[in-house]
């Protein structure tokens, strides 16, 4: 390596040191104020070490907030959703992929167009339309909708890959007696792995992080999912020296560490899963 | 081929959607309606209400403990009812309401009467009247404060049980002024004796040109605001309760909205209100030596480690009074089990849910006995001059109007005009103004 | 039509059928519906009241609409080049192999995985004036910082700053794109004697113009839909300063129960993105660069 070069890794280090570091000082207040008792929350100046490490913070998540429900909740709607999307939308993208018929293609088109539509426009007739059929107040708004390929995105581009195949490994599936099914399970998901861990990841942390649908259709506290706890324990008050601020804190780290873990391990199989093969129209 | 298929996807949805849309709204005749056998309404013996019920609530852990305590007396009394609880504490109105576009409405609901008032002008809530026509008790004025009833009343018919009204009052904490040498506040206090306490209680204890311990609170809700206001003599409207002319913009609603206003900005005697609402102690750690607050707040103030006493602001002026907030148990007309509704709403009011509701200082209950009684008066904890929050009943009036827009009025009138004060953008004569003819807007359009 | 094409085709609408119901169902229905609903005057208990334009009049009258139009858009003209473009100097910055570079590129894109109402909160917080994270940092440089959350001239602010701790959001799609780029084309540069800029704006930047637009209308549509922020942090305060469209809606709808005016918000902003990304997709025809058209010229 010239030296040139090493200069400018260093100097590209630092630049990612101190961003680095910005980044990560908000959480690292969530940390430590997640283990201090109320009065040191908030200091002047504020107290970077904790006296006292008050981890019982944690332990009231659950005893007193019944946060391991909230958590157990939101772990059922992420896999339901999760589950959901993969097997409609790889039933989808195999048709728009493979299927036979003349306007396939303006369909898809079609597909790709809803896109781009905000999810504010169909959230008071969904609204409605769950209501009526009584199912206000239950989970089942918040998953499954999923089974019903409603992500335009992922049917995109597990299509893209599909499409990748080629024709002659089909072709010999035929003939070796494979249904569509046994073809789409066997030879075709496997090509999009890679699409199918980002979907993966993507929807269980969106739905982990859901909140406004989970706002309006969740009412019974057996319900409760994280966003909702989190937003509760937020809106709840009471004297100073009873505060939940602290264990509003442990909540939320408690509700980001599955995120880390995730994207920690997950993020060299998500650069490729991204890679494009065709973007164009 | 194609064609047909489009189009009759195309008829499906329109289908579809027309079958939706016509079945918005309730259809009369549609649900049975809980109307009263107004004979033998809230007549059935305890043991024989049977029904499954929802109660909804909001509160800090201390209060929601409160309620769970009741609840249990309930169910000892009404074996075969049973209550699922659901504490709402976010956004509470906007929550229920939601509940009950969604059909799937509570069956008992604790509120304020200004969401009664707003829900029975909606239609929505069971016509009590029959209940309580049939309760000898609960109209009996030489047991229940009966005055505070009408609060509760729509077009003359109750529409919600009562718990009580709180007064707001003014927490001191005697341990600061014993060591800041000042007197405590006393029936005939005037503003400049509270003026000269709050220097005296403004505290930069290590020098460091911040201020580490602020005499008084001084948030910007509007029953806080009120209180100031009634304190020097000022109203609202007329009459709360039946308004019919916007009183807000005169000279003592002047003068007690810029002491207000002075206290934080101009004396520094008070934390502006994002310090009044952060954690550090406040009030009851000890850092600010007084509060004016609902008297609601003794339910978790009984467990502070100093000596805390109750008074009023000054009231200088022969109209001064104090502002009070009420709370009820209403219950939506489309109940399953209205029976069971009842007697949990009733439950509220009757005296044993009166006691354990009092017995933590949480509500001054309309059954004066209890609210009067020695359990509640020199409960653990309580602060000095308790009974400040039974006497003050007498000169108080309902910090919020008897209209059905009321809630609107305060979030698109009233809180918008605080807000720029606070801000500096409207002078207190401006907000004044604005408020004034924001209300009369409002008093126009409720009608 | 043969027997066997008759099959095929009913094999395709059997594979997309969930795909079709649900659009029918949770996509088509609903918006057919809410535009009929934005037509009316509805409050759910109530059956509702055709009032034809009225509800579109209203809105142009009504000045909470245009102040939400201007909040939303005015947050979003800020943020958008924000997070596509400093995100992707960031990739850039990222996109060299070392032993730390996977927690920093962790580092980088966790705020945007974490839960909004996480963000939400804790950046409520770190904004209080007296005590909170910001306000205790400027003070140590002598800046005496502002109440940014009760302050209508801050508040904008807050919400841009909070915005910038998650704009990691497009790192991995940056990054996967900015590795597709072939490195062939960068020994080339190099050869020629091309610098950091050159090969940034002549290799870098168009490989990856069709990730960046993509980006750019994936962001541009979820920030005009902004919600958690102001339910959470503001309440559309102070004085309506964090007003965002989608927030003013749900106020609307369920707030006070103004069904057909929130639809006919739903309704425009629709139409909005609707033109918003037409415009972005037409100006970019010429900046944005497919591999598909241009086959060998690049050598």
């Amino acid at each position: 390596m010239r030296s040139g070069d090493r200069k400018s890794a260093v100097f590209r280090y630092l630049i990612i040191c101190v961003i680095a570091t910005v980044f990560l000082v908000p959480f690292i207040w969530m940390v430590i104020s997640s283990v201090k008792d109320p009065l040191h929350v908030f200091t002047r100046p504020i107290q970077w070490i904790p006296d006292k490490l008050h981890l019982e913070n944690y332990v009231k998540l659950f005893t007193q907030y019944h946060f391991e429900q909230y958590v157990w909740n939101t772990v059922k709607l992420c896999l339901l959703n999760v589950a959901g999307a993969v097997v409609s939308c790889s039933l989808a993208a195999y048709g728009f992929a493979f299927g036979r018929y003349r306007y396939k293609n303006k369909i898809f088109l079609f597909v790709l167009l809803t896109m781009m539509m905000p999810g504010t426009i169909t959230f008071f007739p969904q609204f409605i339309l769950f209501a009526k059929i009584g199912w206000y107040g239950t989970l089942l708004p918040l998953w499954v909708p999923a089974f019903f390929a409603t992500s335009a995105y992922y049917i995109f581009f597990l299509r893209q890959y599909f499409l990748t195949i080629p024709n002659v490994m089909l072709d010999s599936a035929r003939l070796d007696g494979c249904n569509d099914l046994k073809t789409i399970l066997y030879i075709v998901a496997p090509m999009a792995r890679p699409v199918y861990v980002v979907m993966v990841l993507n929807i269980f942390i969106g739905v982990w992080g859901d909140f406004f649908n989970q706002l309006i259709y969740i009412t019974k506290s057996e319900n409760y999912t994280i966003s909702i706890g989190l937003s509760y324990l937020n809106a709840s008050y009471g004297s100073t020296n009873n505060s939940t601020i602290p264990i509003l804190m442990a909540g939320s780290v408690v509700v980001s560490i599955p995120a880390l873990l995730v994207y920690y391990f997950g993020q060299r199989t998500m650069v490729d899963g991204y890679v494009f093969r065709d973007v164009g129209k | 081929m194609r064609k047909r298929i489009i189009s009759s996807l195309f008829i499906m949805s329109l289908a579809a959607g027309l079958v939706l849309t016509g079945c918005g709204g309730k259809e009369s005749g549609d649900v049975d309606e809980a109307k009263a056998d107004a004979t033998t309404a809230g007549t059935v013996p305890h043991d024989e209400v049977e029904g499954e019920i929802v109660f909804t609530a909001w509160g800090s852990d201390a209060e929601l403990e409160t309620d769970r305590e009741v609840l249990d007396a309930f169910q000892k009394e009404y074996p075969n009812v049973k209550v699922k609880f659901e504490p709402i504490n976010d956004d509470y109105l906007t929550k229920v309401e939601t509940m009950m576009l969604a059909g799937e409405a509570p069956d008992v609901i604790y509120g304020h009467p200004k969401y009664f008032q707003k829900w029975a002008s909606q239609d929505l809530l069971l016509d009590m009247q029959p209940y309580f026509d049939n309760n000898e008790q609960f109209m009996d004025d030489s047991v229940y404060a009966t005055n505070l009833y009408d609060a509760f009343k729509y077009e003359d018919k109750m529409v919600a049980t009562v718990n009580g009204a709180d007064t707001f009052l003014l927490f001191y904490n005697q341990d600061l002024f014993d060591e800041a040498g000042v007197p405590y506040p006393t029936e005939d206090w005037t503003w400049s004796d509270f003026l000269a306490a709050c220097d005296k209680l403004t505290i930069d204890k290590d020098g460091d040109g911040e201020t580490d311990q602020y005499a008084i609170t001084a948030g910007k809700g509007h029953e806080q605001i009120e209180a100031y206001m009634a304190a020097f003599g000022g109203q609202l409207y007329d009459d709360v309760n039946d308004p019919s002319e916007v009183q807000v913009n005169s000279e003592l609603n002047q003068e007690a909205l810029q002491m207000w206003y002075d206290l934080i900005n101009k004396y520094g005697y008070a934390p502006d209100a994002e310090g009044t609402e952060v954690v550090t102690g406040g009030f009851d750690g000890g850092q600010i030596a007084m509060d004016v607050d609902g008297v609601y707040q003794c339910v978790y103030r009984s467990g502070v480690d100093f000596n805390m006493g109750l008074a009023a602001l000054p009231m200088e002026d022969v109209n001064s009074h104090y502002v009070s907030l009420m709370a009820g148990y209403c219950i939506p007309k489309d109940t399953k089990y209205p029976e069971a509704a009842w007697a949990l709403a009733s439950f509220m009011q009757e005296k044993a849910g009166q006691e354990i509701l009092a017995s933590t200082g949480l509500i001054t209950t309309v059954d004066k006995e209890v609210a009067e009684s020695d359990a509640v008066i020199n409960m653990e904890g309580a602060p000095d001059n308790h009974i400040l929050r039974v006497t003050s009943l007498d000169n108080a009036v309902n910090v919020d109007a008897k209209l059905t827009n009321w809630q609107e009025t305060v979030d698109s009138v009233w809180q918008p005009a605080i807000d720029k004060l606070y801000n500096g953008d409207l002078t207190v004569k401006e907000t004044l103004e604005k408020i004034q003819s924001g209300l009369e807007e409002m008093l126009e359009s409720g009608r | 039509m043969s027997a066997r094409e008759k099959k095929e085709q009913m094999k395709f609408f059997l594979f997309i059928s969930p795909w079709i119901i649900g659009f029918l169902l949770f996509t088509l229905v609903p918006m057919i519906m809410s535009l009929y609903y934005s037509f009316t005057d509805w409050d759910v208990l109530t059956p509702e009241r055709f009032v034809g334009i009225e509800n579109y009049k209203g809105l142009f009258q009504d000045e909470l609409f245009f102040q939400s139009v201007k909040v939303t858009g005015i947050f979003a003209a800020i943020v958008l080049p924000l997070n596509v473009f400093l995100s992707l100097m960031t990739a850039i910055l990222l996109n060299m192999e070392g032993r730390f570079i996977g927690l920093f590129r962790t580092i980088f894109y966790l705020p945007s995985v974490l839960s909004g109402v996480v963000v939400a909160i804790l950046w409520q917080w770190i904004f209080n004036s007296k005590y909170g994270l910001l306000n205790d940092f400027l003070g140590k440089l002598g800046i005496e910082g502002p109440r940014w959350l009760s302050d209508s001239q801050w508040s904008m602010w807050a919400m841009v700053i909070m915005s910038i701790w998650t704009i990691g959001g497009n790192l991995i799609l940056y990054l996967a794109g900015l590795q597709a780029v072939p490195l062939s084309l960068y020994e080339a540069a190099r050869l020629d004697g091309a610098g950091f800029w050159k090969k940034l704006f002549s290799i870098t930047l168009p490989s990856m113009s069709p990730i960046i637009l993509f980006a750019f209308l994936t962001t541009m549509i979820s920030t005009l839909q902004t919600f958690t922020q102001a339910y959470i942090m503001t309440d559309g305060g102070p004085d309506n300063s964090t007003l965002f469209y989608v927030y003013y809606v749900y106020k609307n709808g369920f707030m006070y129960k103004k069904m057909g005016k929130a639809c006919a918000m739903a309704w425009l902003l629709l139409i909005i993105i609707f033109v918003l990304s037409v415009f972005v997709l037409k100006a970019s025809e010429k900046l944005v660069y497919y591999e598909s058209d241009e086959g060998g010229k690049l050598a």
